[in-house]
């Protein structure tokens, strides 16, 4: 499990598992694979590509999530990166 | 035997045609600058159907425009295209429909199983893909239902030419791709071409499950238009006289201009000789 601005690396096939990535959300997903608002069966994790840029913190960036280009993972394809 | 000659084209074209015809209505919810998908546009054609497991497509398929076969040693080449559409400055193309798969689901985050496979002869496959190292075959995502606001990235498990294998990953596939959209599939190897696809994994669900699935086709001729509804032209020489072999499967496709497809309407001619 991961937290919001933790650090981590996208392993293989859609990382190269060494660029170091930060995560700005987390989400709900329940058994039918729908993002839902509270917690469900499991989660995944919107993922910038890069650590964010001083002055931004993750809740900010939540909101603007497009301009950071963040794209959801699944656990599985992500480890800590600290 | 093959038009060679001014003379054959003229006489392909006044004596030995079939005449072709699109009518197809508007897709919703397009986004300026994508290639989308007419086949599961309404008109004519008919509206194609969402294909399940792969199979390679021929031109008996509703979605395809007809056109007559030949025998041996005739052959038909794309020779004349006059079109309208109802949204300014938009691209249509002309493909012939190689192979497809779909119901692809969005919310999965697991391999699913494509394996789209162009290297056999069934359907007059041979011909229709072209150079035989598969670089004149396009591959694409290709979405039959909307799927879910989240972006995700795909891989694609691919063989190549030389029947090496990778992973192509199609980064930031944006927030609730809507039917009809087609994601260009582009070698990830410089040199090497796909010539089969095996499976597609997303990083994560997109909350929804949609349908969306391989594609793999050829462009065969294309014409634009600049002015909504005014008609445009395109000879044999703007579209580059393409041989239509026997089988294809030929549909439109279009790049937009806006955020629909627009109603897209044209007549032509396939010359024979």
């Amino acid at each position: 499990m991961f937290e919001v601005g933790q650090l981590v690396r996208v392993l293989p096939p859609f990382g190269d598992g060494a660029q170091v990535h930060q995560v700005v959300a987390v989400q709900h997903v329940s058994a039918a694979g729908e993002i839902v608002p509270e917690p469900d069966v499991g989660v995944q994790y919107l993922v910038a590509p890069h650590p964010l840029p001083e002055g931004m913190t993750p809740e900010n960036a939540a909101g603007a999530l497009d301009w950071v280009g963040a794209v959801a993972f699944a656990p599985q394809w992500l480890e800590a990166a600290n | 035997m093959a038009i060679t000659t001014r003379d054959q084209l003229i006489d392909g074209l006044g004596n030995r045609s079939s005449r072709i015809l699109i009518d197809k209505a508007s897709l919703a919810n397009a986004v300026a600058g994508q290639f989308f998908s007419l086949w599961r546009a309404t008109g004519v054609p008919g509206q194609g159907a969402i294909p399940a497991a792969a199979a390679i497509c021929d031109h008996t398929l509703t979605g395809a425009i007809g056109f007559a076969q030949q025998t041996a040693p005739a052959t038909s080449y794309l020779a004349w295209l006059r079109g309208a559409t109802a949204n300014a400055t938009m691209a249509v193309e002309i493909h012939d429909r190689l192979a497809h798969m779909g119901g692809l689901n969005g919310t999965l985050a697991t391999a699913q199983t494509v394996n789209v496979d162009i290297t056999g002869t069934s359907n007059n496959l041979a011909n229709r893909r072209g150079d035989t190292n598969f670089s004149d075959v396009s591959w694409w995502l290709e979405w039959y239902g909307d799927t879910g606001g989240t972006s995700v990235n795909a891989t694609i498990a691919v063989t190549y030419d030389d029947a090496s294998t990778g992973n192509i990953v199609l980064t930031g596939i944006g927030a609730t791709v809507r039917t009809g959209r087609l994601l260009p599939i582009v070698s990830a190897v410089a040199g090497r071409f796909i010539r089969s696809i095996q499976s597609v994994t997303l990083s994560a669900t997109t909350g929804a499950a949609g349908s969306f699935g391989i594609t793999a086709t050829r462009l065969r001729g294309a014409f634009d238009t600049w002015v909504a509804n005014k008609p445009e032209t395109a000879d044999w020489a703007w579209l580059g006289l393409s041989e239509i072999f026997n089988s294809s499967c030929l549909f439109p496709l279009v790049v937009c201009s806006t955020t629909s497809t627009g109603t897209v309407r044209a007549q032509g001619k396939i010359a024979h000789g």
